[in-house]
């Protein structure tokens, strides 16, 4: 494991203009498909909805996926692959901006500090965003080796050829970066990634990352929920969601809860320390009961949340957008911030 | 900013080329081995048939090597004789025909004439180093007149030999000085007679040895 974590090179300086990115382990399997055109814009080219693909949760053995066969509008050269799992870590560390600090940034030193459970086999990596004074904050992520296996047999030969391999929390980040550049003119403000087991809460002040706060609870646990609070099927949930016909707002508050109280803290977090106040909340992801989150964050933040659109942040090619997208695109974040990350690592652009 | 924490290890990664670069090499390297290979067996035989021909070759030449240089000498003799043969052509056209000139010579002397000496003369002409040797004639022809008017006879002879007879082949006819002349002969006691005689120099054209 830890020959493996040393092993690990970032930032490989090779010119790729085309690249696919794909968010896995999800309910579905997103792909966008995104080009650097002639005039150094980045287009989206493709994007597509694809079945589930099961990811391996548990801790033994290698699993062998069947390969997942993109349409052809859809194939790129240079695939980057997103795991969406909730095994995932993510963490933002500050850690004193000396040498020493640097020469500890080891194995142990990031098991420890993210947490990661013992007797799971994890890569990890990490990049040092910014030195801030006396701090510098690292982005540390890891992934089971398992599950990393598991993305690398998806793509197993021919194009596209997987270049980048992210934790789909740290791959978002991209999106949401670039989205707060193009038009939101680097307000301070909080995106929120409705996961379906994990929702994303990432804080950013002057274009850059702030705070990176997990919860582990997603639009599952609204289904779970509402179906035991009703006694329904899951199949009736999202109508419930939806409609007024019956008033889960109650249950649905106590679901969401650990949620906004995270939220909270992450608000109070930035505006202390960075002493400004958030101005924006931008939603998205899997927003099951949409209303009932514009609602609670409403309440809780009071500042009505903006639906964002992932897919509407860069220019698209006509036709890009395939029939099962519609009503889906903001579920996009993670596979467009998996194939920005390696465009714009390769193309260091003013954005 | 960019945030780029990739996982991808070094093993994992593959070109994007639809042709992998090291199975490429391999058989890059495969092709060329063989390539050099079949070359070196292609000059191999080439060289071998090379050696056959040339060995088949020699006991052909050995054969025939002696029929060759007979061939030559047959050659060289041929060239000799052919020499000769031009040789002796173009001395006898240089030669001129005495018999025939005597006989034309015949059918034009007057019957008055008679000639008293007849000689030819033959000179040796254009001796320059590269130009065609030539023999040059010349008839000193020595005669006496009886009878008629003898000056008549005379520029009838020279006539003759100016004809388009001898056009060809005398380029000039001169009587010498006092070479036509009288002499008064005693026949008897008081009785004399006057003989005519008379000299001529016919030059012919020099004829060249080609």
């Amino acid at each position: 494991m830890i020959s493996a974590f040393a092993k690990l090179k970032f930032g490989r300086k090779a010119i790729r203009t085309d690249v696919v990115g794909l968010d896995v382990g999800g309910v579905t399997t997103r792909v966008v498909r995104l080009k650097r055109l002639d005039n150094n814009t980045i287009h989206v080219v493709a994007a597509d909805v694809l079945p589930h693909v099961d990811l391996p949760l548990g801790a033994a053995g290698d699993v062998r996926p069947a390969p997942l066969l993109l349409p052809k509008p859809l194939r790129a050269r240079y695939a980057s692959v997103a795991v969406t799992s909730p095994q995932g870590g993510v963490r933002l560390l500050s850690i004193p901006a000396n040498p020493e600090s640097l020469a500890g940034l080891n194995f142990a030193f990031f098991t420890e500090m993210m947490g990661l459970p013992e007797g799971v086999e994890h890569r990890i990596g990490y990049e040092v965003l910014a030195t801030e004074g006396h701090e510098q904050s690292v982005l540390a992520v890891a992934l089971p080796v398992r599950q990393t296996r598991w993305a690398m047999t998806l793509l197993p030969q021919g194009i596209p050829t997987p270049c980048s391999l992210q934790v789909g929390g740290a791959a978002a980040l991209n999106c949401f970066s670039r989205e707060l550049a193009m038009h939101h003119a680097d307000v301070p403000a909080i995106f929120v990634h409705i996961g379906n087991v994990v929702t994303v809460v990432a804080a950013f002040y002057k274009g850059r990352l702030a705070l990176y706060r997990q919860c582990m609870m997603g639009s599952q646990s609204l289904v779970k929920t509402v179906q035991e609070r009703f006694g329904i099927e899951e199949e009736l949930v999202p109508g419930v969601l939806e409609d007024d016909l019956i008033d889960a707002s109650q249950p649905i508050a106590a679901a969401i809860e650990p949620f906004l109280r995270q939220l909270v803290l992450v608000r109070e977090f930035v505006e202390r320390k960075r002493a400004c106040r958030i101005e924006k909340v931008l939603l998205c992801g899997a927003l099951l009961g949409t209303k009932h989150w514009n609602i609670h964050i409403n309440q809780t933040m009071g500042l009505t949340p903006e639906i964002w659109n992932p897919l509407a942040t860069l220019p698209c090619l006509p036709e890009a957008l395939s029939e099962r997208v519609k009503g889906m695109e903001s579920r996009f974040a993670t596979a467009v911030g998996a194939a920005l990350a390696v465009l714009e690592v390769d193309h260091d652009l003013p954005r | 900013m960019t945030y780029h924490v990739n996982l991808l290890l070094d093993d994992e990664r593959r070109s994007a080329s639809p042709v992998n670069l090291g199975m490429a090499l391999r058989m890059g390297v495969v092709v060329a081995v063989a390539t050099l290979l079949l070359i070196i067996v292609m000059l191999f035989v080439k060289s071998r048939d090379v050696q056959i021909r040339a060995a088949d070759a020699q006991s052909k030449w050995a054969h025939l090597e002696p029929q060759y240089k007979h061939l030559l000498a047959l050659r060289a003799s041929r060239d000799e004789l052919r020499a000769s043969c031009r040789q002796i052509e173009a001395c006898q056209r240089s030669r001129l025909p005495m018999g025939e000139e005597l006989a034309q010579l015949q059918l034009g002397v007057p019957a008055d004439i008679q000639f008293t000496a007849l000689r030819f003369n033959q000179f040796a002409g254009n001796q320059k180093a590269g130009a065609v040797a030539t023999r040059s004639y010349e008839m000193h022809i020595t005669g006496k007149i009886s009878g008629g008017d003898p000056k008549e006879s005379v520029d009838g002879l020279i006539k003759y030999l100016s004809s388009p007879a001898y056009t060809n082949r005398v380029e000039a006819v001169t009587v010498p000085n006092n070479g036509f002349r009288k002499e008064v002969v005693r026949v008897s006691a008081g009785e004399t007679r006057t003989d005519w005689f008379f000299e001529l120099v016919c030059r012919y054209r020099p004829r060249s040895f080609e």
